[in-house]
Formats: structure tokens, C-alpha cells, sequence
């Protein structure tokens, strides 16, 4: 794993990110790549942006679905590796103070509880700017519509 | 049955899917079944709105993507979230790849229900299906994949095999327009219609008209439609002196069959096209068609029948193929009749929404679900 110490700071000149409801949805503006997770992979991703420790963030998934420390340490090391090959965080340096934080700290308020573990994970959504490409709907162009009578009861 | 249409692209906007979409939920509806819409917000529509009694609710897919915009990312995500919890549905139909499909994979979690993807893309080939890309995932899960012509269902199966055995063809239908009258060819007239884009390759459409002035003094070629190569087709029609063009702006959908009426040829010089629903309006307006042969368009136009296919970019072949039909009256007549044959077979409203409802029931009673992906 990486070391327990370390802190990581989303690359906020490239990404943007946004939790609701138990989701984390982050884009690499670079790539134009998505990328989502739930449970307790955005639960990680919440935490690391608030710049804890790595093995604060484990001891908080550890208590948060009841597992063991172990097992949350070991399934966050490869989330926390591809965050790194992705682009979307990087080394904090170790002079800010970031975030005060403990293994039991309290669970941010935009992630839902959820008890159901599974290890986290970071879905990638790759291709939205060639998908685009294949059939633009032509957002330059100031395009007519067309109701006829009976059509719609516009709402 | 309760049908949960999401697409991009959706009435009140003019061009191919949109219009296609609005006959499938209104054809859907005037069945009897109980159909709802999601489709992307943005040019000034409203939020919520119906057709025909259809319920339609326009999400933010295109802010969140186009604009980077994550607040209407998770707007757009628990909207879509919340419509198929609240609606039940019994089938999803994606009517095209793009924005929405993301939100769909995002949020398969709050239905159950088995799903569709209509593809209509032409360049599928050149695409990276990957495990983490929006088409690979599409491709892998859909429990059906209904493409609008064999030439784009032929490339999806060669990016994912595994779609061969669980996809159709399913062409697109139309209502039938009146019966149009016989072809006349003098002045020959010639039509195109669409967005004025480069893909549609209409500046060929202009250098024919330049190769067949001299043979034909009183031709004339119109464009309806409208897009951002207008101001070059008018300065090249301008610069070579050809008063004979006329720029007629967009026609509505329900107007464009009575317009090709009034033509002797539609002329499609495409570069590329996916199933070309004007070549189908001019099959149904009884009108030859002379068009370039990419893709599906062979499926619409047979050639030497309802047509000539010329190959893709050759402006001197297309002026032959067009000469050839306006030269011969008979001929020209011969074809728009086998066109409207040939429309009438193949493309007409109700065996477009026999083939859905039979696929919906297929899925729904489990027939097609089990070579489904997860």
C-alpha cells in the first residue's frame, strides 16, 4: 500500500469532481474521460480529497462497513494506484496542513450509509468525446423545431 | 406496456432521429401503450412537455457533458434515477448513443427492466469498445441492439461479435405521404434536403448543376435545409454564375414529401450516412433518387430501379447519373413508381412498430434476455 502517511490532492488544474447521494462523478477535463463510484470507492475518493492520511481513510472505511483494517487497506491500495495512473490526484506536499483527521472521524454528509461493502472501485467512461464526434446534434447550429396543431400541450 | 424512451436528440427539433423518435413514442402511445421520455434539455425547450400525450421530461445530459457542468451531472443522474423508479418500466429503448446512454449505464441500478439500443452511427468501425468506454459497456450489457440499416449493424457486430446474436434490423418507417403525381421532367428539377453540412457532400450537388447546364438550359437545384456550409454552397453557386440555385431554408418534417413532389430528382451526395431518411421520403414521394453509395443507402436506393448510385465524392458521375434520369421521362417515372413500391415494402410506419412491439415482448416475456449481457 502506499504509505499510510501520504496524503494526495485531486489535480484540481485538470479534474472536477462532485459527490451526491452515495456517488462520486469525476471528469479528467484533459481527456474528457468520466469516471464514477459508489459505496466505499466514493467514500474513499470523498476522503482523499479532504486530504487525510491514506491509512486514515482505510481505518475509515474499516469502520464505516465493519471490516476488517486489513482487507480496507489492501482494496484501497490498488483504488488509490489507478487514481495515480489516471491523473486525478497526485502527491500532497506534506507541509499543508490539510484536513484534521482520525480513523474515526465522521463521515462526510454527502455520502450516504451504506453497510453493503464491496472494495472500491473507479469505473472510467472513456469514449464520450468520440461517441459525440460520430453524429454531432450540431450545437452551433441554431436549429428550428416544430409543433403542429394537437402535438403538445406545452408544460 | 410502460416503455421508457431516453434519447438525445427528440421533437420539437428537426433532423432524422428526432423525427423517427416522435413517430416511435406517438406510434407506441397510439397502440396503447403507456409511453414516457426522457431526452436531453437545451435550445430553449421546456423542461417538461408532452406530445401528443406523451410525457416528456428534458434532463441536463448536455450541460453535464458539453459544459463540464457536475452540478447538473448529479441533477441529470437522480432525475433519470428517480423516472424509472417512479415509472415502472417494463422496457428502456435508448434511441441513440451519446449523452444519455452514460446516464443509463450510471443508473441501470434503479430499473430492472431490459433495455435497447437503437444504433444509427455510420463511422461505428473506427470506435474503441473497451471495457470502459460508453460504447463498449452499450454494446456488452444492451439486451438488444437494433440498428437502422445492415451496413451499421454489420460494423457493430465486428467491434462486439457477441451482438450478432442479439440485434436486428430494424428500418425505419414513415406514414404513407399522398400518392404523388407522375415525375415531370421538364424543367428538370433537383432537390436536396438536409442539414447543410460537409458530410453531405453538397457541393457535388453544385458541380453537377455546372456540368449539366449547357445540356439542359432550364434545370434548377434547390437545398432545403440549412447548416453552416450555407454560405460556401452560396458563394460557390454565386461565383459561377448560377441564379438557377435557390436556398430555401428548412421545410418542416410533415412538408417535405409534398416538397420532393415537386421535384424531378433528389440528389444525395453523402459522404457518409447511417440509414438516409431523405432517400426514404423521396422512395415515398415517388421520386428517383440519385445518390452517392455509402453505407446504408443501398438498402434504401436500389439501384437502376429506384435510382443510380454513383461512388462517393465522384461530381462527375453524379452529373451522368442525373443526366441519365432527366434525359429519359420514362425512366424517371419508372423509378419513382418502383420507389414508392419499394417504400411501401420496406418502409412504412406500421411494420416499424410492429417489429418494436414484437422485440418489446420478446424481451419482456424473457425470450431475448437470457444471450444478454449482465
Amino acid at each position: 500500500m502506499h504509505g499510510p502517511d501520504e496524503r494526495y490532492a485531486v489535480r484540481g488544474d485538470e479534474v472536477a469532481a462532485k459527490s451526491f447521494d452515495g456517488e462520486v462523478v469525476v471528469v479528467h477535463l484533459g481527456t474528457c474521460t468520466y469516471y464514477s463510484a459508489s459505496g466505499s470507492g466514493a467514500d474513499a475518493w470523498t476522503w482523499i480529497e479532504e486530504g487525510r492520511k491514506l491509512g486514515d481513510v482505510a481505518a475509515a472505511i474499516a469502520e464505516r462497513y465493519d471490516i476488517d483494517a486489513d482487507r480496507a487497506r489492501r482494496d484501497l491500495t490498488p483504488f488509490v494506484a489507478r487514481l495515480l495512473e489516471e491523473g486525478l490526484i497526485a502527491p500532497a506536499n506534506g507541509d499543508g496542513p490539510l484536513v484534521s483527521s482520525s480513523p474515526s472521524a465522521s463521515p462526510s454528509p454527502s455520502i450516504a450509509a451504506d453497510t453493503d461493502y464491496s472494495p472500491p472501485e473507479l469505473h472510467a467512461y472513456r469514449d464520450m468525446a468520440d461517441l459525440l464526434a460520430l453524429d454531432p446534434p450540431l450545437p452551433e447550429l441554431d436549429r428550428p423545431a416544430w409543433r403542429v396543431a394537437g402535438d403538445d400541450e406545452q408544460g | 406496456m410502460r416503455v421508457l424512451f431516453v434519447t438525445d436528440l427528440f421533437w420539437p427539433l428537426i433532423g432524422g432521429i428526432e423525427v423517427w423518435a416522435a413517430r416511435v413514442v406517438t406510434g407506441l402511445a397510439a397502440r396503447g401503450h403507456d409511453v414516457r421520455v426522457v431526452a436531453s434539455r437545451g435550445d430553449g425547450l421546456p423542461e417538461k412537455d408532452t406530445l401528443q400525450g406523451v410525457e416528456i421530461d428534458r434532463l441536463p445530459f448536455r450541460d453535464a457533458i458539453e459544459e463540464r457542468r457536475l452540478d447538473r451531472f448529479g441533477e441529470a443522474l437522480a432525475e433519470l434515477r428517480r423516472i424509472k423508479r417512479e415509472f415502472s418500466p417494463d422496457v428502456i429503448h435508448l434511441g441513440t448513443l451519446g449523452w444519455s446512454t452514460m446516464f443509463h449505464l450510471l443508473s441501470r441500478d434503479a430499473s430492472p427492466a431490459p433495455w435497447v439500443l437503437t444504433l444509427t452511427q455510420q463511422r461505428l468501425a473506427s470506435q474503441n469498445v473497451a471495457g470502459d468506454t460508453v460504447l463498449g459497456r452499450a454494446l456488452d450489457s444492451a439486451d438488444w441492439v437494433s440498428s437502422v440499416s445492415r451496413a451499421v449493424l454489420d460494423q457493430a457486430i465486428e467491434l462486439s461479435p457477441g451482438v450478432a446474436g442479439r440485434s436486428s434490423v430494424d428500418y425505419w418507417g414513415m406514414p404513407a405521404p399522398p400518392e404523388a403525381r407522375p415525375v415531370s421532367c421538364d424543367p428538370p428539377r433537383l432537390l436536396c434536403v438536409g442539414r447543410l453540412v460537409p458530410a453531405k457532400g453538397f457541393d457535388l450537388a453544385i458541380e453537377a448543376l455546372l456540368a449539366l447546364t449547357s445540356r439542359h438550359p432550364e434545370i434548377t437545384l434547390s437545398f432545403a435545409g440549412d447548416g453552416p456550409e450555407r454560405e460556401r454552397l452560396e458563394t460557390m453557386a454565386y461565383a459561377n454564375g448560377l441564379d438557377s440555385i435557390a436556398f430555401e431554408g428548412w421545410i418542416r418534417p410533415d412538408r417535405v414529401c409534398s416538397r420532393m413532389a415537386e421535384a424531378t430528382v433528389v440528389v444525395l451526395p453523402s459522404h457518409q450516412e447511417g440509414l438516409p431518411v431523405v432517400a426514404i421520403e423521396a422512395a415515398w414521394s415517388g421520386r428517383p433518387v440519385v445518390a452517392s453509395d455509402v453505407s446504408g443507402m443501398a438498402e434504401v436506393v436500389s439501384h437502376g430501379e429506384t435510382g443510380l448510385l454513383v461512388p462517393a465524392g465522384d461530381g462527375d458521375a453524379l452529373a451522368r447519373a442525373i443526366d441519365e434520369i432527366v434525359s429519359d421521362r420514362e425512366l424517371a417515372r419508372r423509378m419513382g413508381v418502383a420507389g414508392r413500391r419499394h417504400a411501401t415494402e420496406r418502409f412504412s410506419l406500421e411494420s416499424m412498430m410492429s417489429a418494436y412491439e414484437c422485440l418489446y415482448e420478446r424481451l419482456v416475456s424473457g425470450v431475448e434476455r437470457s444471450s444478454a449481457g449482465q
